[in-house]
């Protein structure tokens, strides 16, 4: 029977040079939202139907977004301030929190958006990944 | 040392409350161990910060704090002077580093002592809201 799970303990990391050995745990991490997946649909209405119908086609691009606690000078977080001017398509993972599934798929650093600042509130950034590749679970 | 007692000392090295209140600070109920002006705290809740990984060692401790004196003026001028070293601020509480601390004003209040003494205890209420690492 499936068992329902918590957000708490899942592990977002980063392979920063895509040897694909290397990963490294981005964080301070508080949401994070997993890269979606869905198909094009292809119109295969004919004059005659009388339901409009579609064929899958390819899977579709999707992101990948999580917001952190955000520290400038933090080495990890500079990472991916560094991923994002080098345009570079690096592996992602996502681990749930059952530790034992891990999505894994590539993208750029599209996106860093530092929130707003309050005066009495935490610095914290939204980070998005655009998916280029497909997602491999594990 | 608690967060609690690293607020204390805090108080107690800081000239412009003790000029007022001596080393009369205490946390829970000092009516029966001082006579005003005095303050008196309890510590109303912890909220931690987390993250997907857990803890992040950060959170706001809320102080209900009670600036007592024997007249309005005077329970509010520890109020006053609370809030002037308190509110707003980046501080260091001992060894502690404050991230940030906010001050609240609250209402008035005033308490008639049993018959006899002919006085009354006046009472200024803050909240302080302290940013902190555990």
């Amino acid at each position: 029977m499936a068992t329902a799970m918590i957000g708490l303990g899942t592990v977002i990391s980063v392979d920063e040079d895509d040897s694909g050995s290397t990963f490294t745990a981005v964080t301070l991490c508080v949401s994070a939202t997993p890269p979606g997946r869905e198909r094009a649909l292809i119109d295969k209405t004919a004059l005659d139907s009388t339901l409009s119908t579609y064929a899958a086609g390819r899977e579709m691009h999707s992101e990948f977004a999580f917001t952190q606690f955000w520290e400038p000078e933090d080495t990890v977080h500079t990472s991916l301030d560094t991923l994002f001017g080098s345009k570079a398509e690096v592996k992602y993972t996502i681990t749930y929190s059952n530790t034992s599934t891990t999505d894994t798929f590539e993208g750029f650093v599209s996106k860093l958006a530092p929130q707003t600042i309050e005066i009495d509130g935490m610095l914290t950034r939204e980070v998005t990944i655009q998916r280029t590749t497909a997602i491999t679970r594990t | 040392m608690s967060l609690a007692t690293d607020f204390i000392d805090f108080l107690n090295a800081t000239s412009s409350i003790t000029t007022l209140v001596g080393s009369r600070i205490a946390q829970g109920d000092a009516e029966q161990t001082f006579d005003p002006p005095y303050i008196a705290f309890r510590r109303s809740g912890r909220n931690e910060l987390m993250a997907l990984g857990g803890s992040v060692d950060v959170g706001d401790t809320t102080f209900e704090v009670f600036c007592v004196g024997t007249s309005i003026d005077s329970a509010e001028g520890v109020a006053t002077a609370m809030h002037d070293v308190l509110h707003a601020r980046a501080l260091t509480w001992g060894s502690r580093a404050i991230l940030g601390c906010f001050v609240t004003d609250q209402n008035d209040d005033y308490q008639i002592l049993p018959s006899g003494s002919g006085s009354a205890r006046y009472m200024a209420e803050l909240f302080v809201r302290v940013f902190s690492r555990e």
